[in-house]
């Protein structure tokens, strides 16, 4: 760790790690200085020249972005020649800038609109002519070009460089005829829409959002990607209780800035039209909609019934990578008290790289498998499979639909066909679950509230983004519920306490809270070190 | 494959010759369009796997080059129409030759034939206006008939020659030690020993590296590239020899209009330049000096390259460098039509292979500089004092010239007087001499209006001002800078917009593009200044003129947007009557004026 240094800004002192840029220092402070090319995840460029500001002892203002703090650095940005070089970077960036904010999608958002409005001068002189470019190029299966908003900036360009070391991007001819464009690659990494996050302006769009919705009315909730076990830290942006983009939101732990295209444009399984919108329960060989009440008196009968004649060890049980950690923990003290004692948390594997995209895609294996619902390297799912093959389990508490992912159909279908119980607890309906006895709707990442462990077992908060409907229960409620009512104590789910309860019983959460997990989250304790 | 072997051949011995193989991807670009006529994305396609590139990071490079990016034809036809040709018809020329071919300049016939394209500072500024058909010499002083007689064919064009001129001198009075006397040029290793050559380089090879350091900063030498900054110092940032590769890198990328005074030696003179070259590298330890040449200057470029064989030949250079006991190289670089690479960090990263764009300090070359090793960068003409130091001795430097200003430099003269060139005078020299004395004065019945001391990014001086002497402080202590010593000489029928939007076209053309300020307003300036002498100027467009200046004065990574700024903030303000009638008589007041 870097001495801490002290600098002088504007009479106020504010302390930061030697070396640090200047205009990191003062952003970190709260100080709103602008700046386009500068991004803290990418190499500085320098070329914007928005950040100057004045520094005792040097003779011209200097860009803060390339000047690293010093001790007994003296910073002014409110000197009339600084004022006045911002209005001129504004100005002469907007000399040539289109102006079609009205159907341009970073309007709201745009740091060109922002800064012009606090630090610009809020009329245009010019009268020439304003450069023709290119508009709405088709430059990658996901991205839009708009060569006229582009101000040059080169955060994708770096980007493309310096992060996913794909290169598609590059700024092309020189003085006012640059253009920034693709050559003889478009712009398909699996990064690509992270440079419409880091484009300052709407020069490039992602075309999933293109025209979609205008970005001040959305409301932005803070939660983790459930795409994968890296566990992105995103901001959901939602409207009309329904969601129309992922962003990502940073976490140096995690993701820095970034998100994978898959994951940000995985936002529309919460609104899919098959998803399961009501229990529902076998009723004269076919499966109806029923209460939640109706169906959680029929599950905890079915259960109860089950378990006085063949004992708790002949239920098995399949818990959901993509529950939380306090839902898994409920399902684990509910199979607990049912005597269960064969789970596996079956989790679907895909293709990873090495900057965030992980195997494993579910939001939370790692908070499996900590809370004792998966063992083994293969999350306890050999275990399960021999024990319905070999009639040892005879029913099945299913949560998620991964086990489908995981198996292949026909032996799929064929475990569940030879049970005599299966209660299925997920988003959607499959052919192979017409036989279960009890069907529980599942509840997605973005509507309920709780905690997420990544692959490195970083414990992160997710909040709820959508309403569910009136008297719409959660997983974890329909845990606690049925738990309820197989043991008599009454039992609720509020996961702020029931991250309580886990803390006290499973070492690796001890000492934590939710609470405590802000917005960043925090790493979980090693198991064996816990007292 | 579109290369021949022959070609690729000639690419893989070159990228040999480089810490990395970008280095050479200039060249290749050069010759591979030597031999396709063109570039095409084909092409970097097939370069790109010999550089370790990509094929869009070859494209990329070569979008930023002029001279990669002229209209492909048999014969391209290239006019400069910078201020010095401007002021000498260089419009005639090219309307003559937009009739002619029927085409606009900037465009190719649709035969393929001929292209015409116009270009900033060729070079060449005493034998205005200057034509370059394709890599071939210059075609110099055309007339519109001449020009004319170009569009013939193809081979017309390709064929032009002219007898060589040599529009560099010294007076009787001065000793010249750059330039040979008279019309001599010294390419032979022969002629330039017997003139008294290498000696330098033997009593600098005698000295400790360190003493020779000390005599150059003693002497007061300062830099000819245009900032003036003392060599000798400059030499003390090198760190100490520390196992690492260090390099000399030779700034011969001479295009600030108004200057053509680095070509004279390398043309003229070109073992003076190696002699140099040799007692610099000696003094900073360097392994290898690179020389990068602009790329139109093609005679310089053969001449260097035939010297520099030469001296490996003799062994002089190479392995063994007969004077210094070691190892030194010294290669040659074509740049490709970019006034930044002149700038010393733009020109470092035109000589590895990518775009000339300046970069940020720290590091300084010093520290950081080609292929990230010790670097110094100098001028031509700067190394080229470097023997004379040597031989006469510091106190003899101090005394050729101004107090702060040591030493002969070459000034070159150009625009209305009656004998334009390049002339080798002690710093210091009155600049009315210089226009009146050495240069024949303006052309009869016209007289003397403004006076750009030197190279278009020089602040103007007014007729009355022309008796300042030309060395750094007395310059600075009229408002305006020595720079290149390239002066420019505008008569009284000039129209001092006209001058201004030259001066701005050419930034707007050569500005690189990373900073703001510069990319968007060398093009501001130039779009109001068109306005305006087009006679729809407004009041307020003087302001948004000189706003612009301040946007772009000290503000940008390098200096090119300073020497916008003040070559406008400098008409402006010196003439700034002479706008107003533009704007209040909505037309431009002077119709003797030389066109732009």
């Amino acid at each position: 760790m870097a001495r801490s240094v002290r600098v002088t800004v504007d009479g106020a002192v504010l302390e930061a790690p030697e070396g640090t840029p200047l205009l990191q220092a003062m952003l970190d402070a709260g100080l709103d200085i602008p700046h386009y090319c500068y991004h803290p995840k990418l190499s500085i460029d320098g070329s914007c020249r928005l950040c100057q500001v004045e520094i005792e002892g040097m003779p011209k203002l200097q860009i803060s972005c390339y000047t690293p703090v010093r001790d007994g650095m003296v910073v002014r940005t409110q000197t009339p020649e600084v004022a006045r070089t911002r209005q001129g970077v504004l100005e002469l960036l907007l000399l040539n800038h289109p102006l079609d904010c009205p159907i341009c999608d970073k309007a709201g958002e745009c740091w060109l609109q922002n800064y012009a409005f606090r630090f610009g001068s809020h009329f245009a002189r010019t009268v020439e002519p304003r450069r023709k470019h290119g508009k709405r190029l088709d430059i990658g299966e996901r991205m839009l070009l708009d060569q006229e908003r582009c101000i040059l900036c080169r955060r994708c360009v770096r980007f493309c460089r310096e992060i996913t070391g794909t290169g598609e991007l590059a700024v092309f001819k020189l003085g006012d005829r640059s253009l920034l464009d693709i050559y003889d690659q478009r712009l398909d990494n699996d990064y690509s829409i992270c440079t419409a996050d880091i484009c300052p302006v709407g020069a490039l769009e992602s075309k999933d959002f293109h025209h979609r919705m205008r970005v001040w009315f959305l409301r932005e909730t803070a939660s983790v990607c459930p795409g994968c076990a890296n566990g992105c830290n995103i901001m959901i942006g939602e409207r009309g209780n329904r969601i129309w983009r992922l962003t990502p939101r940073r976490n140096d732990a995690v993701n820095d800035t970034w998100m994978c295209d898959w994951g940000r444009l995985n936002y529309s399984f919460p609104q899919a039209p098959q998803r399961l919108l009501s229990p529902m329960v076998a009723e004269g060989g076919r499966l109806a909609a029923v209460s939640w009440e109706q169906a959680l008196e029929r599950c905890a009968a079915e259960l109860r019934r089950f378990v006085a004649r063949h004992g708790g060890s002949s239920v098995g049980a399949v818990a959901s990578p993509h529950l939380t950690n306090e839902e898994l923990f409920r399902f684990g003290q509910l199979l607990a008290a049912l005597g269960v004692e064969t789970s596996a948390a079956p989790v679907r594997r895909g293709r990873f790289d090495n900057l965030l995209i992980k195997a494993e895609k579910a939001a939370n294996a790692a908070g499996a498998r900590l809370l004792g619902l998966a063992r083994g390297s293969d999350d306890g799912l050999k275990a399960l499979c021999d024990g319905i093959e070999r009639g040892r389990l005879k029913a099945l508490y299913l949560c998620g639909e991964d086990l489908f992912e995981v198996l292949v159909p026909e032996r799929a279908q064929r475990l569940l066909s030879s049970l005599e119980l299966v209660i299925f607890q997920g988003l959607a309906l499959l052919p192979a679950l017409s036989g279960a006895a009890v069907v529980f709707p599942a509840t997605t990442f973005a509507e309920k509230e709780g905690s997420f462990t990544n692959h490195a077992g970083r414990v992160q908060r997710i909040w709820r983004a959508l309403q569910p409907a009136p008297g719409w229960l959660c997983d974890g409620e329909i845990f606690s519920r049925l738990r309820s009512a197989l043991c008599g104590e009454r039992d609720t789910f509020d996961p702020a306490e029931v991250f309580q309860e886990m803390a006290a019983a499973a070492a690796p959460f001890s000492g934590l809270t939710l609470e405590q997990l802000g917005t960043a989250g925090v790493p979980a304790a090693n198991g064996a070190a816990a007292p | 494959m579109l290369l021949s072997d022959d070609t690729l051949e000639k690419i893989r011995a070159e990228i040999s010759r480089y810490p990395q193989p970008r280095g050479a991807l200039l060249t290749a670009l050069h010759v591979a369009r030597e031999e396709l006529r063109g570039l095409s994305p084909e092409l970097f396609a097939e370069l790109a796997p010999l550089f370790g590139l990509k094929t869009r990071e070859v494209a990329e490079v070569a979008s930023f080059y002029s001279l990669f990016n002229q209209p492909p034809a048999r014969a391209i036809i290239q006019v400069c129409t910078n201020l010095p040709c401007c002021l000498n018809g260089a419009r005639a020329v090219v309307r003559a030759l937009e009739a002619r071919l029927g085409i606009r300049a900037g465009s190719a016939t649709a035969d393929g034939r001929f292209a015409l394209v116009e270009v900033e500072c060729l070079g060449s500024c005493a034998s205005a206006p200057v034509v370059q058909v394709n890599q071939q010499a210059y075609l110099e002083n055309v007339t519109p008939e001449f020009a004319a007689g170009l569009t013939v064919s193809p081979e017309a064009a390709l064929g032009a020659r002219q007898p060589a001129a040599v529009n560099s001198w010294f007076p009787p009075e001065v000793a010249g030690y750059l330039l040979p006397p008279g019309d001599a040029r010294w390419l032979e290793l022969g002629s330039y020993g017997a003139q008294g050559g290498w000696q330098a380089l033997a009593r600098a090879a005698a000295m400790a590296p360190g003493d020779l350091c000390k005599l150059v900063q003693e002497s007061g030498l300062r830099g000819r590239g245009g900032a003036g900054f003392v060599t000798g110092m400059k030499w003390t940032f090198m760190p100490p020899k520390d196992g690492r590769p260090r390099y000399l890198a030779v700034n011969a990328d001479e295009s600030e209009p108004g200057t053509f005074k680095d070509r004279q030696i390398m043309e003229r003179n070109p073992f003076l330049l190696i002699e140099g070259i040799m007692i610099a590298a000696h003094a900073i330890l360097a392994d290898a000096a690179f020389i990068y040449v602009r790329g139109e200057y093609v005679d310089a470029y053969r001449i260097l390259r035939q010297a520099i064989a030469d001296a490996y030949q003799a062994g002089i250079l190479g392995e063994q460098a007969r004077a210094l006991g070691r190892r030194l190289d010294v290669h040659v670089q074509r740049g490709a039509g970019a006034y930044i690479c002149g700038e010393e960090s733009g020109m470092l990263e035109s000589m590895e292979g990518r775009k000339g764009q300046p970069r940020k300090r720290p590091p300084f070359p010093a520290q950081r500089g080609l292929w990230d090793q010790p670097t110094t960068v100098d001028n031509v003409e700067t190394l080229s004092h470097l023997p004379a130091i040597v031989q006469n001795g510091a106190q003899w430097f101090k005394t050729q010239g101004a107090e702060k200003s040591s030493g002969h430099t070459l000034f070159g003269v150009s625009g209305h007087v009656k004998r334009p060139g390049v002339i080798e005078l002690p710093l210091g020299t009155r600049l009315s001499d210089i226009i009146f004395k050495h240069c024949g004065g303006l052309p009869e019945g016209r007289r003397l209006k403004a006076i750009v001391p030197g190279g278009v990014s020089m602040p103007v001086l007014k007729a009355e001002q022309a008796d300042v002497a030309m060395d750094h402080e007395s310059l600075r202590a009229a408002g305006t800078l020595l720079g290149t010593g390239g002066v420019i000489v505008l008569d009284d029928r000039s129209c001092m917009v006209r001058a201004a939007l030259v001066v701005a076209r050419f930034f707007a053309h050569e500005s690189c593009g990373q900073c703001t300020q510069c990319r968007e307003g060398t093009g501001w300036t130039l779009k109001i200044l068109r306005r305006i002498e087009n006679g729809q100027g407004k009041p307020e467009d003087l302001d948004a003129i000189a706003d612009c200046c301040f946007f772009m004065d000290g503000k940008c990574i390098c200096a090119l947007a300073d020497g916008a700024a003040w070559a406008a903030r400098a008409f402006l303000t010196q003439f700034r009557g002479e706008f107003e009638r533009h704007i209040k008589e909505g037309r431009c007041p002077f119709p003797e004026s030389f066109e732009v």
